[in-house]
């Protein structure tokens, strides 16, 4: 997607206010003049000052505000966007209660399919790799992966 | 017992030697994966390197970027499709070459002079490293301020497109490493409350993000298949090296110089000194209307250029902790972590872990030629791994990865934010390299400015009084105006001049 500079510009400056007003009330080192709020404040200037040059440079090269990048115009294109992202929410909520080996065996065999792969073979890939990553990770790397439900 | 002796005896050790071996076949296994860069590579090794000891895991990311950076070629060459972005100068090129029936002298070139660029870069790492380390130990706040923001600046300025866009990006790194309780007055900063924030953003997941999740939500919105197989490689790749070493030698070297130095600047890396070194190639040469026809001498330029790129970055990083390239800004965050903060103190109190560092960049190139050799001759099963197959495992791998830092599921929901945010910056022309230069170099520039405006009381002109810092302080600022330069420059260039002379 190609969104228009001067509405990035605006999102920019919006932000840059944001940051510059609530940095404003952080307190200073114990007797010196600077502290934590100075920082902050001078990168929100950096921004909002790159926010207006977007801004006043989008607004001479104004095409509307979204110009579709070729793959926007997929409707499939954003089905399997959405759907990585709602596999990854699936697993930051579900990994915990349910455990890492179903959950990534969920994650594996949806994204392949979702991709154009055949059934089986993402049945067969998302268990073996999920398989590899749990035991390597969890009983080499000794990573404390989410044991849930079914663990080896 | 002395230094350099110590090196050879933590490198050479039956555990280091076989993670560089691993490391390179993964190296070369992503290099050569079109859509899989090197810096992906060494942000998918960076939660394994975690568990490693410190001399380990620099083997480990140093093969694999080497070998990452070659690897890239091989598509380039026969299917017209660039590996990594470095490959992308001279992809054209090297196809030709391939159509021409060149593919094995293409491809032999490729190799040598990779690994004979990748050397070079490693001998002015070994020359320059410690003699500017010696120079960097009187540095104080007001000149480790400067070189951050030099630092900071190139990163923006060099190869973009759009210097606003990379300061864009730039800024939202150092906001990013704003967040935490890690800042001057140690007060929670715009953390919202959570717990998990107030320990700040970790570099890694947001990396992971940044690197390895958006390049997956690209590939998932893009449903590229490969456009055909590549043919086998048959021929020999040696018999050229010798002939194309006389002829082109002075190519090479000026390659190596180009790629070096251009490593060495903060924020620009191997993409760019592939993309200079060929423009430069085709400038100088005898033969320039050849270039683009499968003609071999631009290959040699560029190729040794993005490999010897690689041994330039690691100059400034080592020696002051600011990272040449994306993937040392990775090392640096990598080296903090283990407790070996880059810095000059390092050469003094450490010489072997430095040596031990050169050691290793020397034996990553020597592996280069047979490993690269094997990759080569596999080119083909290589390049038939199905991308609908590859994706959903790398997602795999982030995921587990960013949860491994601190085993913690907030992990995975950084690299989410962070993936989603690369992705929209790319789409819409933002570059995320300087992104997280920002956040890597964010808290060495609040900390440095933070106590040089303490020292000074407030007075900015303090910033200018030590030699080194004036020196810095005003190279910065010429960077800031060079754009401006450049346009009064090429408006006083394009107006007719009096008296006959012209602009060059």
């Amino acid at each position: 997607m190609r969104l228009n500079d001067a509405v990035i510009g605006g999102l920019l400056l919006a932000l840059a206010v944001a940051v510059f007003l609530s940095a404003r009330t952080l307190p200073d080192v114990p007797g010196q003049r600077y502290g934590a709020a100075v920082f902050p404040m001078l990168v929100a200037c950096g921004l909002g000052g790159c926010g207006l040059a977007l801004t006043l440079a989008g607004l001479r090269h104004w095409e509307g505000a979204v110009t579709p990048a070729p793959w926007m115009r997929s409707p499939a294109a954003w089905g399997r966007l959405s759907a990585t992202l709602l596999l990854i929410l699936f697993y930051i909520a579900a990994a915990e209660p349910l455990g890492f080996l179903p959950v990534a065996f969920v994650v594996l065999f949806a994204l392949i399919v979702l991709l154009g792969g055949r059934w089986w073979v993402a049945a067969l890939v998302a268990a073996l790799v999920a398989l590899v990553v749990a035991k390597s990770f969890g009983s080499l790397l000794l990573v404390p992966l989410p044991r849930g439900l079914l663990w080896l | 017992m002395n230094a350099i002796g110590q090196a050879f005896e933590l490198v050479l050790r039956w555990d280091v030697l076989s993670v560089m071996v691993l490391a390179s076949a993964f190296g070369l296994f992503v290099g050569a994966t079109p859509g899989l860069t090197a810096t992906m590579a060494i942000a998918l090794l960076v939660p394994i390197t975690f568990f490693m000891e410190p001399i380990p895991a620099i083997g480990a990311m140093v093969t694999c970027s080497a070998m990452a950076i070659f690897a890239g070629d091989i598509p380039a060459a026969l299917l017209r499709i660039p590996g990594t972005p470095a490959s992308a100068a001279y992809a054209d090129e090297a196809y030709a070459m391939t159509r021409n029936g060149q593919a094995e002298l293409g491809l032999g070139a490729n190799l040598f002079f990779s690994a004979l660029g990748g050397l070079f870069g490693t001998a002015i790492l070994i020359v320059a490293a410690p003699w500017l380390a010696e120079a960097a130990l009187k540095f104080s706040s007001f000149e480790y301020f400067w070189l951050a923001l030099l630092g900071l600046t190139c990163g923006v300025f060099i190869g973009a497109t759009n210097p606003v866009k990379g300061l864009v990006s730039l800024f939202i790194g150092l906001l990013v490493s704003t967040v935490g309780l890690n800042n001057p007055a140690g007060v929670p900063r715009f953390t919202f409350g959570d717990v998990d924030l107030m320990g700040g953003i970790e570099f890694i997941p947001a990396m992971i993000g940044f690197f390895a999740v958006s390049e997956v939500l690209r590939a998932v919105v893009a449903d590229i298949r490969l456009a055909g197989v590549p043919q086998l490689i048959r021929g020999s790749l040696f018999q050229d090296w010798g002939r194309l070493f006389v002829q082109y030698w002075p190519q090479q070297l000026r390659g190596n110089i180009v790629g070096t130095i251009i490593g060495a600047l903060p924020g620009a890396g191997a993409d760019i000194a592939a993309w200079v070194s060929y423009a430069v190639s085709k400038r100088f040469s005898k033969t320039p209307e050849k270039f683009g026809t499968g003609h071999v001498e631009g290959i040699i330029e560029s190729t040794s250029s993005n490999n010897a790129a690689l041994g330039g970055a690691w100059v400034p990083a080592l020696v002051f902790g600011i990272p040449g390239d994306s993937i040392t800004a990775v090392v640096i965050g990598v080296l903090y972590m283990k407790g070996m903060n880059p810095g000059p103190t390092m050469f003094l109190n450490n010489p072997q872990n430095i040596y031990a560092v050169f050691i290793i960049f020397i034996l990553a190139n020597l592996l280069m030629i047979p490993f690269g050799w094997a990759a080569i001759k596999g080119a083909k099963e290589i390049l038939r791994v199905p991308r609908h197959i590859l994706m959903p495992c790398i997602l795999i791998f982030c995921i587990v990865g960013a949860f491994a830092v601190n085993n913690s599921v907030f992990g995975v929901v950084v690299m989410l934010a962070f993936g989603v945010l690369g992705f929209v910056m790319e789409e819409n022309g933002i570059p995320v390299a300087p992104a997280i230069l920002g956040i890597v170099l964010g808290s060495m520039v609040e900390e440095n400015f933070v106590t040089s405006m303490i020292k000074a009381n407030g007075d900015l002109a303090a910033f200018f009084e030590r030699p080194i810092a004036a020196g810095l302080g005003i190279l910065t600022i010429l960077v800031w105006l060079s754009p401006l330069i450049l346009f009064l420059w090429r408006r006083r260039g394009s107006a007719p001049l009096p008296g006959g002379s012209s602009a060059p």
